[in-house]
């Protein structure tokens, strides 16, 4: 198993990119630590996780909310002893629109809130205990619009996961020392609940059918893809890579298309 | 095994990165067809491999070369029956580092040849056999310095910035036939191509000088990228096509004073 006897976080692991990677890395040999805002959601997926004879705990959390980052960080250091892996997963996104300057400022600030500053907290509190046990690997959610924009999305969105990739690469400098690698996942078109498609959804073929054709690669993105790049991160196979970003997007970021 | 019934072709596999590779695909359940210039050193690495209970088979070849390219693709067919995954590994670069009007033609024309043409000729030939197959999974060898410059050679910039280049481009045309196509950019990895040995992987001065390289302290193994190409090779990163991952300890992500 690839993370045999390390202990790994997973923020956002109550739905979608997250619950994928919270059950992988477990059948992997992680002992997890998902955290969320949604008890009963999270309950279910640590009964699920146990069902299958892996190991995880579950800690409602806010990652905008410091108080609660730590908590989750004492969480897994009190129950599993200490801190090898954090999947910063957890992201949030308003309505879409033309115009940034039409983005109501409260959303503005709430997306960039969980989605960067949620990121640069886990960091925040995580760090000291990867140094602890004398290294470790950080994997933050960016997406692959942290560089590319559609004519219709959210302005903070694409601001907050440009930073969340820039934040990747300064990490990975700085803790490079420390032997804590930090790198960056980047989904294009994955099925979430985010875009409206529950997990329950996710093997439907209408669901699957009506996504094949929003990349070159005619196959829905479905979160065990994400969860699987996640896990290369995690793992020692990725021992000498920092800073990286891989997307996962079915080639959408590489093809070419008019402006429409 | 995660390429258990895949069978793969490896080029470069006589050293390296390309050996490296060729002996994890094998590990992984990958039938591996390697080829390289040096026939007696693949059959040694063919030998490694047997021993440890793989399949594998060397064809002496120059990827430069259409008959070579054409010939290797055959061997594969005929040998394992079909074709599942190109990992476009060989490479050269000029052992000698000199300003870009410094570069000898015949040496540009050389490193273009091998790096650029030769992972067109390996995708040229390996497509059709992957459409039969219903699928498949290239992999190019580009380079952390396909985007950036250093102390090296022009020829090799501008074939790797090619390598990375054709790897969108044939990513968005062959999506359709499933057949997926990523980079791996390797930063310094300790290789034959700069002096390290593969006997002396292990050699601890040869760890110490290699660890001080990039922000992360230590050695980059050619081990490293075989576990990347893994990862592409795998059905593990079905969604995955036009990307590329930097295999560096950090180096792009840092920014340097120019020396």
């Amino acid at each position: 198993m690839r993370l045999e006897g390390k202990v790994a976080i997973v923020t956002g692991a109550t739905a979608g990119m997250g619950r994928a990677a919270a059950e992988l890395f477990a059948e992997e040999g992680a002992q997890v630590v998902m955290c969320g805002r949604r008890e009963s959601l999270g309950q279910e997926v640590v009964d699920a996780i146990k069902g299958r004879g892996g190991e995880a705990t579950f800690v409602r959390a806010d990652v905008a909310n410091a108080e609660d980052v730590q908590r989750v960080v004492d969480t897994a250091v009190g129950s599993y002893g200490r801190l090898d892996v954090l999947f910063n997963n957890a992201g949030t996104d308003t309505g879409w629109l033309d115009d940034p300057a039409q983005e109501a400022e409260e959303d503005w600030d709430r997306v960039i809130d969980v989605n960067l500053k949620g990121t640069f907290l886990c960091m925040k509190y995580a760090v000291p205990e990867m140094r602890k046990v004398g290294g470790g690997s950080i994997i933050n959610n960016s997406s692959v619009w942290d560089v590319q924009a559609p004519l219709s999305s959210s302005p903070s969105y694409h601001a907050s996961k440009g930073g969340v990739t820039a934040l990747t690469k300064k990490a990975a400098v700085v803790y490079a020392a420390d032997n804590i690698r930090v790198n960056a996942v980047n989904p294009g078109a994955v099925a979430t609940e985010m875009v409206d498609i529950p997990w329950d959804k996710l093997d439907d073929p209408e669901v699957i059918e009506s996504r094949k054709h929003l990349q070159p690669l005619p196959r829905m993105g479905h979160p065990r893809d994400v969860a699987y790049a996640a896990l290369y991160f995690a793992c020692e196979e990725s021992a000498f890579v920092t800073g990286a970003t891989l997307l996962v997007d079915g080639g959408q970021s590489s093809a070419y298309r008019d402006v429409v | 095994m995660r390429l258990e019934g895949k069978v793969a072709i490896v080029t470069g596999a006589t050293a390296g990165m390309g050996r490296a590779a060729a002996e994890l695909f094998a590990q992984e359940g990958a039938k591996v067809v390697m080829c390289g210039r040096r026939e007696s050193l693949g059959q040694e690495i063919l030998g490694v491999i047997k021993g440890r209970g793989g399949e594998a088979t060397f064809v002496t070849a120059d990827v430069s070369k259409t008959e070579d390219v054409k010939r290797v693709i055959k061997a594969t067919v005929d040998t394992y029956g079909r074709l599942d995954v190109l990992f476009n590994n060989a490479g050269i670069d000029y052992p000698v580092y000199v300003q870009a009007d410094q570069e000898p033609e015949d040496v540009w024309d050389h490193v273009i040849d091998v790096n650029l043409k030769g992972t067109f000729l390996g995708m040229k030939y390996a497509v059709p056999e992957m459409r039969k197959a219903g699928g498949g999974s290239i992999i190019n060898n580009s380079s952390v310095n396909d985007s950036q410059a250093g102390v090296s050679n022009s020829s090799y910039h501008a074939s790797k910035g090619g390598v990375t280049a054709l790897t969108k481009k044939a990513a968005v045309v062959y999506a359709a036939d499933n057949i997926r196509v990523n980079a791996v950019n390797p930063g310094p990895i300790a290789t034959e191509m700069v002096g390290v040995p593969w006997d002396k992987l292990t050699d601890p001065d040869t760890v110490e000088t290699r660890l001080r390289l990039q922000p992360l302290r230590r050695m980059g193994h050619p081990m490293d990228v075989a576990y990347a190409a893994l990862y592409f090779a795998s059905d593990e990163s079905a969604f995955v096509t036009g990307a590329t991952l930097i295999i560096d300890g950090g180096q792009a992500a840092a920014y340097r004073d120019v020396v």
